[in-house]
């Protein structure tokens, strides 16, 4: 049984069409008929040549002007209503025929610019005739809404392949933007609007005009970050995208598929919003620089962004403009995502990734300055931050250091002297706040904007407790403290009062402790010497007496050496500590020497010259043996440790410095005596350098990257001289890493250790090879 | 060669002498009794160890304590005015701390006990 279908019924019954009605009989009305169907014959321009121009489609007999006989036809056939919609629908029924024989080779897999002549052949064809026709408005609507229903299905066969939408998509995409072929278009335009194809040809020119605008913006903004780009957009939009628009839009005023410029615009700054979401990353590194388009930035994403609410019409609404908050969270994935990649491993410094933190607050509170998108991408750099192991040392370094050129973190220390933007006082609850607004609305529920936006903050906060850097902070203040040699401490007690707005008063208490200790040791000074020493003697012995519970380096490192001090300062001490038992400070207290902490100022004479040298007290032990006015003095390595006290090691320790300095000589192995020439004696009047924190010499500096030593002499001896990067790079395959870092954590570079090596004479340098020295 | 030692800046650490430090007993207890932190520390309302929170050397018995730590002991009617140590009568060594209000205090304190004890014996003998 075959199914009954449309085509069937067609092939049985076939659609009436005016021929139809061709040869009837000879009445005065069928004689009309005749006159009008010959008139309209053959209901399509098929004669019409291609090339010539539609405009001149009179000739080729495909249209004539009716005679007067026509005419009367044309009025007695069409004199009322239901006649004209009778003939209507006869004379599209035969369009329809007409267009299935003809439209294919005229309108199908033609170039673009032929296709729309023949769409305006056929047109001004049909007008012609239905201007004479004299239709009332319903029937001639029905007849064009037919003609624009065949074009369409000649023009677009298939949905899904659109072939002349797509060769119309490139038609326009290589003319759009011309000048030249400006009159062209917008005729190719109004022909395809009138032929029922609006939308289609407007969704297209809005998806040139955005790829335009995206290629634009492309090309002129990315990895533009200094100067503001947003103005030129706009005014690019206006003069340049906007001048063809217009021209090409006029004809579609009247239509709803209006382009507006706030919609360009909008879109516009979208596309920017996406590109700088690529970028954010490099954005944030870039920061101070990047201020800029971190601004513009703002301005795009911000939710109070003044776009005007006209985007509701036409092919706008269809366009795949993604929403502010979608936009804010591709931000934050992206940026996420890119720290992940790049920042958060363990190749990176701990010091770049504290810089990187603090310009990645100061960017997002541009971006955003209520600081919920900051809350969310700080969130993993906080997490990973905990993890290193030297964060403290580098933050708390970097707060304390103003020396720009050393301190890779002056930012920290600039910020520490600013007002803090936030204070922690968790006593006054939130409900109590006058001025209390809701959380933002796309924060996190653990919210809390102060504690991210002030960078010192925010980093201390990563931390649970803040006792961790209170310690190393007393640790570094107790270092400095005793390096003093005086009792003047004044830039630390302005740094503590620093310290303690942002930490709290009460965390330093130790630090007071140690602050009073020293003040006490001033006046407890100032008395002895002022009423209990005759002023004749040659006291040269300051002490400061600490409160010993309270200098968490007391018991540790340097400070429990033990050895003999020279005799007249041993004397010394012992009279100080019986003077001291004397006067009211000292009452019912008595003093312990800590030998090996402090620092002497010594004078030596050597060949009638005077030389001047600040250092430590083990340094000066040492050298005092060697006191005496001839010059054939000479100790062993046992000698000198038998007199000290001290260990071998101790006695190395201090003997090497002076041997460096060209005091002491070694004249065989473990066996010393002064120098007797004054030549190259090398005067340390900048102490500072040499035994700033008790490491006294530069030897000691390196100790712990000696450990390094075996291991470059085996790479040296074996594989040649190597590169500054390849002795990395074996380094860092050989020893495990948390072993690496606490070797180099005291802020020195393995090619500072090089040089030093190189100054030892254990490495030759030649064209950025290290070789070992022969 | 000569050797001038032009300065010296030395360090040092001070130490409370603490009572029967020159050998009369033998061991000597480093921790206050009452607070048990070291008697070079502060009793716990102090900040500043030292002068600030000075210590009490007992006369009767061998045993110390900040002083700020044995008067609040003292001021309670129940301690008897004894050391809470060793339970013999708590008499502070005047010699060996200076003329404060503190230890002005702690000596009422001893005499109003030392006057409450004579009171109560002299009923008891009645």
């Amino acid at each position: 049984m075959i199914p009954l279908s449309n085509e069937i019924i067609k092939s049985i019954l076939p659609t009436p069409t005016l021929s139809n009605h061709a040869y009837g009989q000879y009445s005065d009305i069928e004689n009309d008929l005749q006159l009008l169907l010959n008139w309209l014959d053959p209901c399509f321009p098929i004669e019409l040549p291609r090339q010539e121009q539609p405009q001149q489609g009179n000739n080729g007999g495909a249209f004539e002007i009716p005679t007067p006989r026509v005419k009367s036809a044309i009025r007695s056939c069409l004199k009322d209503e239901p006649s004209q919609f009778d003939f209507v629908k006869l004379y599209c029924n035969s369009m329809t025929s007409n267009f299935a024989l003809y439209a294919p080779q005229m309108l199908q897999n033609l170039p673009v610019m032929e296709t729309v002549n023949n769409i305006y052949t056929i047109q001004e064809y049909y007008s012609r005739y239905l201007r004479y026709l004299n239709l009332n408005s319903l029937a001639s609507s029905l007849f064009s809404r037919h003609l624009k229903s065949l074009f369409y299905k000649y023009l677009i066969p298939d949905e899904n392949s659109p072939a002349f939408l797509r060769s119309l998509t490139e038609y326009f995409n290589e003319n759009l933007f011309s000048m030249d072929k400006n009159t062209e278009l917008s005729k190719c335009i109004s022909i395809l609007q009138e032929s029922g194809l609006e939308l289609e040809v407007s969704s297209s020119i809005v998806s040139i005009s955005i790829e335009r605008v995206k290629s634009y913006i492309l090309r002129t903004c990315s990895n533009i970050w200094d100067k503001p780009v947003l103005q030129h957009i706009n005014q690019w939009m206006q003069v340049e995208l906007y001048k063809y628009f217009s021209i090409i839009i006029k004809p579609f005023s009247s239509t709803t598929a209006l382009l507006h410029l706030d919609d360009l615009i909008r879109i516009a700054h979208n596309e920017l919003v996406s590109l700088r979401i690529s970028e954010i990353f490099d954005i944030v590194l870039n920061f101070p620089t990047s201020k800029v388009a971190l601004k513009e930035l703002y301005q795009c994403i911000s939710f109070l962004s003044p776009i005007s609410g006209s985007g509701v019409n036409g092919p706008i609404s269809n366009t795949p403009i993604t929403s502010q908050t979608h936009q804010r969270q591709k931000l934050v994935n992206k940026f996420i995502e890119k720290c992940h990649a790049k920042l958060l491993h363990s190749g990176a410094d701990t010091i770049d990734i504290i810089t990187c933190y603090s310009s990645t607050i100061k960017s997002f509170l541009i971006i955003d300055p209520k600081g919920v998108l900051l809350d969310k991408v700080v969130r993993p750099i906080r997490r990973y931050l905990k993890t290193r192991s030297d964060i403290i040392p580098k933050v708390v370094y970097g707060l304390l250091n103003d020396d720009i050129s050393s301190n890779k973190l002056i930012e920290l220390a600039q910020e520490l002297k600013k007002k803090p933007t936030f204070i922690n006082n968790n006593n006054a609850g939130e409900d109590l706040d006058i001025n209390w607004v809701p959380d933002p609305i796309d924060a996190l529920p653990d919210f809390k904007k102060g504690k991210v936006s002030d960078i010192i903050e925010s980093i201390i906060s990563i931390f649970d407790s803040k006792s961790v850097f209170v310690n190393e902070f007393t640790r570094l203040f107790g270092e400095e403290l005793l390096s003093l040699s005086n009792y003047y401490f004044d830039e630390i007690v302005q740094k503590s009062e620093l310290l303690k707005v942002r930490f709290g008063e009460n965390e330093f208490t130790t630090l007071d402790i140690m602050l009073s200790d020293i003040t006490k040791s001033k006046t407890i000074n100032e008395t002895v010497y002022q009423t209990k020493v005759p002023p004749n003697s040659h006291l040269v012995y300051h002490p400061k007496i600490l409160s010993h519970m309270y200098w968490p380096m007391l018991d540790k490192g340097v400070s429990t050496e033990e050895f003999n001090l020279p005799t007249s300062i041993q004397e010394q001490f012992t009279s100080y500590s019986e003077l001291y038992a004397d006067i009211p400070f000292g009452h019912g207290r008595y003093l312990k020497m800590v030998p090996s902490l402090g620092l002497a100022k010594l004078e030596l004479e050597i060949q009638n010259e005077t030389f001047y040298f600040e250092v430590c007290p083990g340094e000066a032990a040492i050298i005092d043996l060697f006191n005496g006015d001839g010059n054939d003095i000479q100790l062993t390595l046992d000698d000198i440790c038998s007199k000290t006290g001290m260990t071998v090691y101790l006695a190395t320790k201090y003997i090497q410095p002076w041997v460096k300095r060209n005091v002491l000589l070694e004249i065989e192995t473990n066996s010393y005596k002064p120098n007797t020439s004054n030549h190259e004696i090398k005067s340390n009047s900048n102490f500072s350098e040499d035994s700033k924190n008790m490491m006294s010499s530069e030897h000691h500096k390196f100790a712990r990257m000696d450990k390094l030593w075996p291991l470059i002499l085996g790479m040296l001896t074996n594989l040649g001289p190597l590169s500054i990067t390849k002795i990395q790079s074996f380094l860092n395959i050989t020893i495990p890493k948390d072993q690496l870092e606490s070797i180099s954590s005291s802020n020195l570079t393995l090619k500072e250790y090089l040089d030093w090596c190189e100054k030892e004479k254990k490495l030759q340098l030649q064209q950025g090879l290290y070789r070992l020295w022969k | 060669m000569k050797v001038n030692i032009v300065d010296w800046h030395g360090v040092a650490t001070w130490h409370w002498k603490l009572a029967s430090n020159d050998g009369k007993a033998g061991y000597v207890d480093e921790l206050c009794g009452i607070c048990r932190v070291p008697f070079d520390g502060t009793c716990p309302n102090c900040k500043f160890p030292g002068d600030d929170c000075p210590l009490v050397l007992g006369r009767g018995c061998i045993h110390n304590f900040h002083v700020h730590c044995i008067l609040k002991w003292l001021e309670q009617e129940a301690s008897k005015g004894l050391c809470p140590m060793c339970r013999q009568v708590f008499v502070h060594d005047p010699e060996d701390n200076p003329h404060s209000e503190e230890f002005e205090y702690l000596q009422q304190l001893e005499d109003g006990h030392r006057l409450l004890r004579e009171k109560g014996e002299t009923t008891y003998e009645e």
